[in-house]
């Protein structure tokens, strides 16, 4: 819901002529549309290609997007169909590698990207990973709570504050604190 | 950045801030590199948390995009109504739409079954101006010639066409010509659109 919320007036600020914002919404959802495509593509670059499509198709669809629905739906569903359309177009041509998906007994994300990914690129997923992993190990208790409540278990400030019996001002300060403390870990990687 | 600022943005992410604030929020996000890359990272941070990171990151999705953007015309959509209040004007109207196109269809589907009833239950006989009795239908009515030249082709297959055929019977063409009249002038008392006042008046008989 708290998504919907900071996506509902980015989307506002987009359909007002504001391209910045549509950059944020890129930035915040391009990990997860890669990761949805990916289920559908081998090639970790067609993945990309894919994700970068779905986003042009989203930004020029967005006058025609009344907020029916969360923002992210409907992305999802525009990834996925141009990822079933790369996948037919492919499949028409000769020699193209088919299409696999959860039900494939050969499936293996991993091992299917890691057949074409670069050594480089898997070495800083990995890192990213393992360095925010770490992190959160390292955070003090009621930091790592507050993060994990909000980040994996999606709950508002307000349930947090009751399962954890404190303001919600207190909720705000843990929440942003952790995120800083693993921050001052990953930036490093990423610059 | 200050601490403050920075502590706004982390609530923007989790959609705890009021309207004003959002937009407080994302304009220091896009007015300030360095507090677009912390909402990157800590975008990265909730991805990992959730497991939905790709395999293989390759930070330069949002730059590439952005590049092919600034090549896009600027989206520009109409200002969104009010969920709630629209919802409120628009069933009752589209309710009351429905509801005059059922009656409009009921009244004017009633007027012709009217006038189609006695013709059908073979009921009395319609009376012509000048007091003579004139069977309803006819078999043998005749129509106006068509020549070919004159037609238009556009009657679909599934359309039976009749074939003119001049009626030599005398008897029958007086019997007709009133009829029609009287038809005519009823259907045009009655207002019945769409038909007669449009249609041409035609008579019975070889010479007509």
């Amino acid at each position: 819901m708290g998504d919907e919320i900071a996506d509902s007036t980015l989307v506002e600020r987009v359909q007002r002529g504001d391209k910045k914002a549509f950059d944020l919404l890129v930035i915040k959802y391009q990990n997860r549309v890669v990761n949805l495509v990916s289920r559908y593509v081998r090639d970790v670059t067609d993945a990309q290609d894919i994700a970068q499509e779905a986003f042009l198709k989203a930004y020029r669809a967005l006058p025609n997007f009344r907020g029916d629905s969360a923002f992210y739906t409907w992305l999802y569903r525009i990834a996925i169909n141009t990822a079933k359309n790369h996948v037919a177009s492919r499949a028409r041509r000769p020699q193209e590698v088919q299409p696999i998906g959860p039900d494939d007994e050969t499936f293996d994300l991993d091992e299917a990207l890691k057949e074409t990914d670069t050594p480089e690129n898997l070495l800083l997923t990995d890192e990213i990973q393992r360095t925010i992993l770490e992190a959160i190990e390292e955070l003090p208790d009621d930091l790592r709570l507050a993060i994990t409540l909000r980040e994996v278990e999606g709950l508002s400030y307000d349930e947090i504050a009751e399962a954890m019996t404190c303001p919600i001002g207190t909720v705000r300060s843990r929440i942003f604190r952790a995120r800083e403390a693993i921050d001052n870990r990953l930036k490093p990687l990423l610059e | 950045m200050s601490e403050d600022k920075m502590e706004r943005i982390s609530a923007l992410m989790d959609g705890e801030l009021d309207s004003r604030e959002r937009n407080i929020a994302i304009e220091n996000i896009e007015l300030d590199p360095e507090t677009k890359r912390s909402w990157q990272r800590y975008h990265i941070i909730g991805d990992t948390m959730r497991n939905t990171m790709p395999a293989s990151v390759k930070p330069d999705l949002a730059t590439r995009l952005n590049e092919m953007l600034e090549h896009e015309p600027t989206v520009l959509a109409p200002k969104r109504k009010n969920k709630f209040i629209s919802r409120d004007f628009t069933k009752p109207l589209a309710g009351l739409a429905v509801a005059a196109s059922v009656t409009a269809v009921a009244i004017f589907g009633i007027q012709n079954s009217n006038q189609q009833t006695p013709d059908l239950e073979g009921g009395a006989p319609d009376i012509a101006a000048n007091g003579s009795q004139i069977s309803p239908i006819d078999d043998n009515i005749g129509f106006a010639p068509i020549t070919e030249s004159s037609m238009v082709n556009v009657i679909p297959s599934t359309v039976r066409t009749v074939k003119y055929e001049p009626v030599e019977n005398t008897l029958e063409a007086k019997r007709l010509n009133p009829y029609i009249l009287n038809h005519n002038q009823v259907n045009s008392r009655m207002g019945v659109q769409g038909v007669s006042p449009n249609a041409r008046l035609v008579g019975h008989g070889v010479n007509r």
